[in-house]
């Protein structure tokens, strides 16, 4: 009789704010699998979604989730079928969680012959499975417990510079990088950046632009402790604050009239930065994916340029196209990222990234993901500070723990 | 009487250059022909005998508003930009070119020194200069007239086997084949075009000799789709119903997303829409439509003008990485179009001239174009003005 499998805990979303902590059995890794015991995990404003309203857009979580797809950890065992991977048991991973199904047209790499099933696009696989998200049923379970198996060419191994929070932003990183090389952001040496929207990842545009050699880069935020972040933390050249709307200012009466107040916006914006009219941004990264950004976007983008739309928002938004198709500013559409996390990696563990180590402002131990989640609602942790990553599980586990094949279990303390 | 009496090809060889007529624009609806001093050229420039102008959109705009869009007519201003002629005079320091030679004009100046322009994107250069444009001023005259003088080094030499006809479509299938760079299709892919008008056809003749294999022409005229069916632009056709009005922004939007999963449906079941598609009309509700047919990962290209802003359906770009690809004018393209038409990679093209007028009849081609038919009720595709015999 084999010994019970030990228990594992994990935040398990039942439905809107009903986060418990659950002790679940940790499986046997499968073939091509790994189990790896999860060091940290950051939180993103779609596990919050999932967290408040029980959905994210049209996807209803229908069946118990474990959110949580920003993941670092440690390979505690590997599955049969594993060899070739390259990976060991103690090796240090990043987790990649979308699963690709390897065989539709995406997966497969088209035109050349090789045996790739991991094409250039793979992130629009038709078939994707994504960890934590309710898209598709059965759900998958995210990164948000101490255990979990894994395909083991979705496991990235992590530089030893390289910490486990810091690769757990490997994630958000790779969507930044996958939205660079889909503007074709090195196709213009030392260009001009601009991001809108100063949370996480607009941040991380910031420092990847610095990183590949922009001449200037500059972060417009509606929130000033952001762009200050921006500034002093990440080393943005300029930021812009995007007013809210003074009192007494007469409400705009239809959409026509918010685009031309976006477009005076983008005008002042330009003067203030020195730049003419009809100048503007070689790349701009639109982070937000709310519609007055997406139109500022345009509007500050160089004839010829392009906009990358990195931000999840509004499904539909009114697009000046006299400023945008007939300038040739591209709208440029980016979903997830495609074999970004080996130079994400490679980028966290360089340091040529400034204030990445700043990133992760609050932590929390996997019993308080709830309240992780709060702060993350709040934008503001327990004394009122900026919120820019949060982070759970860090630092909580102090224990290795290794499988043996005889099925007993020895620990060792972690450095 | 167009089409008819007239031989499809303008009167060849140089003619007398002692006067010239112009089709000068006054005002909307009041079109006049002017007799114009004729000037030598001057340096860097070649004296050219307009043979042939085909008519275009924007020119039947300023036409019948006296603007086009935000571009107002200031002065009198002759129309037309897309021509073809004989060199009838080189001014100083001109080599490559003599008297004699048959060249295609490439109607827009422009600056040559700007970022855009060492760029090799001229066609965004903010001092470009537009024949027949009122967006800068004073106006650059256009090609309704009998004999112009133009910077010769956009006076582009027709190859062997090319007509003036041809040539003078080297305009549109400028911007089509700019469009195709922008958005390229790849052998065996799948396009949608929506507009099958001379633009439209173009792109479907240019996806055709790319070895597209699915070619999609959409129309709200019903002549039109049997005529790109039928001579081969298009390997299907598709007539769009004229829709009123939509009664809000969200029933025009989910009106838009039932005609692109009609058209998927029917022509492009195996995928979740065409790889690429050319959006040629300018109206909102096509444009919305395109970006609903186009597949994840796919592109659409914007080459219609008329809308200055429309609502989008952003989720598309966003989950499905559908790209939106701004086509304005052409840069660059004239050798590879004329190349295109002296190898005979576009057959069946010349088709698209579907009518004919000396340029003393200037005002009814214009009455043509505006109906959509000639006097005798034939179908107009692509008007051209010229030389022709009577």
């Amino acid at each position: 009789m084999s010994p019970a499998l030990p228990l594992h805990p994990a935040a398990v979303l039942h439905g809107a704010k009903d986060l418990r902590i659950e002790y679940r059995e940790q499986r046997t890794p499968q073939a091509g699998e790994a189990q790896v015991q999860i060091m940290a995990t950051g939180l993103c404003g779609s596990d919050l979604h999932y967290y408040t309203h029980g959905r994210n857009g049209d996807f209803v979580v229908r069946s118990p989730l474990v959110l949580g797809h920003e993941a670092s950890g440690i390979i505690t065992a590997l599955g049969p079928s594993t060899a070739s991977s390259g990976l060991r048991v103690g090796q240090r991973v990043a987790l990649e969680v979308g699963i690709p199904c390897r065989k539709c047209r995406y997966c497969v790499e088209m035109g050349n012959g090789s045996s790739s099933t991991k094409g250039p696009r793979y992130n629009l696989c038709e078939n994707m499975r994504f960890c934590s998200s309710a898209k598709t049923f059965p759900h998958l379970d995210g990164t948000l417990q101490t255990s979990i198996n894994h395909p083991v060419d979705l496991l990235h191994p992590i530089p030893d510079s390289c910490s486990y929070e810091t690769a757990a932003l490997a994630e958000p990183l790779a969507v930044v990088l996958h939205a660079s090389r889909r503007a074709n952001a090195t196709s213009s040496p030392n260009p001009r950046v601009l991001v809108i929207g100063a949370g996480a990842v607009g941040l991380l545009a910031c420092s990847l632009s610095i990183a590949l050699g922009a001449s200037t880069v500059t972060a417009i935020d509606i929130d000033e402790t952001k762009l200050q972040f921006a500034r002093d933390v990440i080393g943005v050249d300029d930021t812009w604050q995007v007013p809210l709307p003074q009192k007494g200012t007469p409400p705009p009466k239809d959409k026509e009239e918010i685009l031309r107040r976006n477009r005076d916006m983008a005008e002042q914006i330009l003067e203030d930065l020195g730049m003419r009219i009809g100048d503007g941004f070689d790349i701009v990264y639109e982070c937000t994916g709310v519609e007055s950004c997406i139109q500022m976007a345009i509007f500050l983008a160089k004839p010829g340029s392009r906009v990358a739309l990195v931000g999840m928002g509004t499904p539909v938004g009114l697009i000046p196209l006299s400023a945008s198709a007939l300038r040739e500013v591209d709208l440029i559409g980016v979903f997830r990222y495609a074999n970004c996390y080996p130079e994400a990696l490679s980028l966290l563990g360089s340091g040529k990234l400034r204030g990445i180590h700043k990133m992760v402002t609050q932590r929390f131990a996997l019993e308080d993901t709830d309240h992780a989640f709060e702060t993350l609602r709040r934008g503001r942790g327990d004394h009122g500070e900026l919120v820019v990553k949060v982070m759970v599980g860090v630092g909580h586990q102090t224990e290795f723990i290794s499988h043996l094949a005889d099925g007993t279990t020895e620990s060792a303390e972690l450095a | 009487m167009a089409g008819g009496p007239f031989s499809a090809k303008p009167i060849d060889g140089l003619p007398v250059v002692d006067s010239n007529t112009a089709a000068v624009l006054y005002g909307p609806q009041d079109l006049r022909l002017d007799n114009r001093p004729v000037l030598p050229p001057g340096p860097g420039e070649a004296q050219v005998a307009v043979k042939v102008t085909g008519l275009c959109g924007s020119d039947l705009h300023y036409y019948i508003h006296g603007r086009n869009g935000d571009f107002v007519l200031r002065e009198p201003m002759a129309l037309g930009h897309e021509a073809a002629g004989i060199i009838s005079a080189v001014g100083e320091g001109v080599t490559h070119l003599q008297v004699g030679d048959r060249v295609a004009i490439e109607a827009g100046i422009h600056c040559g020194s700007c970022r855009l322009c060492k760029a090799g994107r001229y066609n965004l250069c903010p001092q470009m200069r537009y024949a027949a444009s009122a967006k800068t001023y004073p106006h650059l005259q256009g090609t309704l007239q009998t004999v112009m003088n133009h910077p010769a080094k956009y006076l582009h030499r027709i190859p062997e086997g090319c007509t003036y006809e041809q040539a003078s479509l080297v305009e549109p299938l400028s911007v089509v084949l700019h469009a195709s760079r922008r958005a390229p299709v790849k052998p065996g892919q799948s396009v949608l075009v929506f507009g099958a008008g001379a633009v439209g056809m173009l792109t479907c003749a240019l996806a055709r000799a790319t070895g597209a294999a699915n070619i999609v022409a959409v129309d709200i005229d019903e002549r039109r789709i049997r005529f790109a069916v039928e001579e081969g632009f298009a390997t299907a056709g598709h007539i769009l119903p004229k829709l009123p009005r939509p009664a809000s922004p969200e029933d025009g939007l989910e009106s838009a997303r039932q005609t692109a999963e009609k058209l998927v449906s029917e022509y492009s079941p195996e995928s979740d829409g065409f790889d690429v598609v050319y959006e040629c009309t300018g109206v909102a509700s096509c444009i919305q439509a395109a970006f609903y047919a186009a597949r994840t990962g796919g592109k659409v290209a914007f080459i219609g003008m008329g809308t200055t802003a429309a609502m989008l359906p952003l989720s598309s770009a966003v989950f499905r990485e559908v790209d939106l690809v701004g086509v304005f004018r052409f840069c660059n393209t004239y050798a590879d179009a004329l190349a295109l038409f002296g190898a005979g990679r576009l057959p069946g093209v010349e088709k698209l001239v579907t009518t004919r007028y000396s340029l003393e009849r200037v005002n009814e081609a214009f009455e043509a174009l505006k109906r959509g038919e000639d006097q005798s009720g034939r179908m107009v595709i692509k008007v051209m003005i010229g030389a022709y015999e009577n």
